[in-house]
């Protein structure tokens, strides 16, 4: 395995434990955000949501330690190719994308659930009510998914034996 | 308008020079991945890189690179 690889791969890694960070922080500030679903946040989502802030916090310092390890690599242009270019543009595209299906899907998708829990006799769920908990696992979503799929085209492989 | 795809000899041309993909990649500035997508046809590398491999390879674009219907 070359250097770069493993650079490649420490990114990889780096990326990883950034978006999982960045959801155990966002669910538990989530959860703190759902009144109309728990009559009282449980004890336990405090701890949680430290736990998930400081990941947070000690993923972005890893991130930072990493940017500055491959800034002073001499092959860091290498990282930073075609290819990675045109797979950073698709991660970007998706997220995008996700994002404008996202706001769609707030815009008109409560109003139509609402109207077919009424059409067929049932109350709608109480969490339609909470735009802002939805506008949240939108924004979570929006960013992690993007990062993952970098991550797996990006990823590097063993070399093929020629 | 005939849509032509960009096919390529670069692994042959690879194994003539006697150079692994990271070795190739390390003399033209990208990653082995680059190399290896490209050798798939999986991505069309730049005017810029499609040079650069020819010149590593000593060789030429036109004899690394064709269009396939």
């Amino acid at each position: 395995m070359t250097q770069i690889d493993r650079l490649e791969r420490r990114r990889s890694w780096t990326l990883i434990i950034m978006a999982l960070a960045f959801i155990l922080f966002q669910s538990g500030e989530l959860l703190k955000s759902l009144p109309t679903l728990m009559a009282e946040p449980p004890l336990w989502l405090v701890p949680v949501t430290l736990l998930g802030a400081l990941s947070w916090l000690a993923a972005c310092l890893m991130f930072l330690v990493y940017a500055g390890q491959v800034t002073r690599h001499k092959a860091c242009y290498a990282l930073d190719d075609e290819l990675d270019r045109h797979y950073r543009a698709k991660a970007v595209k998706l997220g995008f994308g996700l994002a404008i299906v996202t706001l769609t899907l707030l815009a008109h998708g409560p109003n139509i659930l609402e109207i077919m829990a009424l059409a067929m006799g049932v109350s709608a769920p109480a969490w339609l009510a909470n735009t802002q908990a939805l506008i949240h696992i939108g924004l979570i979503l929006c960013i992690v998914v993007p990062t993952f799929y970098y991550v797996a085209l990006t990823y590097p492989q063993a070399e093929p034996q020629a | 308008m005939s849509t032509a795809n960009l096919g390529n000899h670069l692994k042959v041309w690879r194994a003539k020079a006697n150079l692994t993909q990271a070795q190739l990649a390390d003399r033209v500035g990208v990653t082995r991945k680059t190399i290896n997508t490209v050798e798939n046809q999986v991505f069309i590398p730049s005017t810029t890189l499609a040079l650069k491999l020819a010149q590593a390879l000593d060789t030429t674009v036109e004899e690394l690179f064709f269009l396939t219907e």
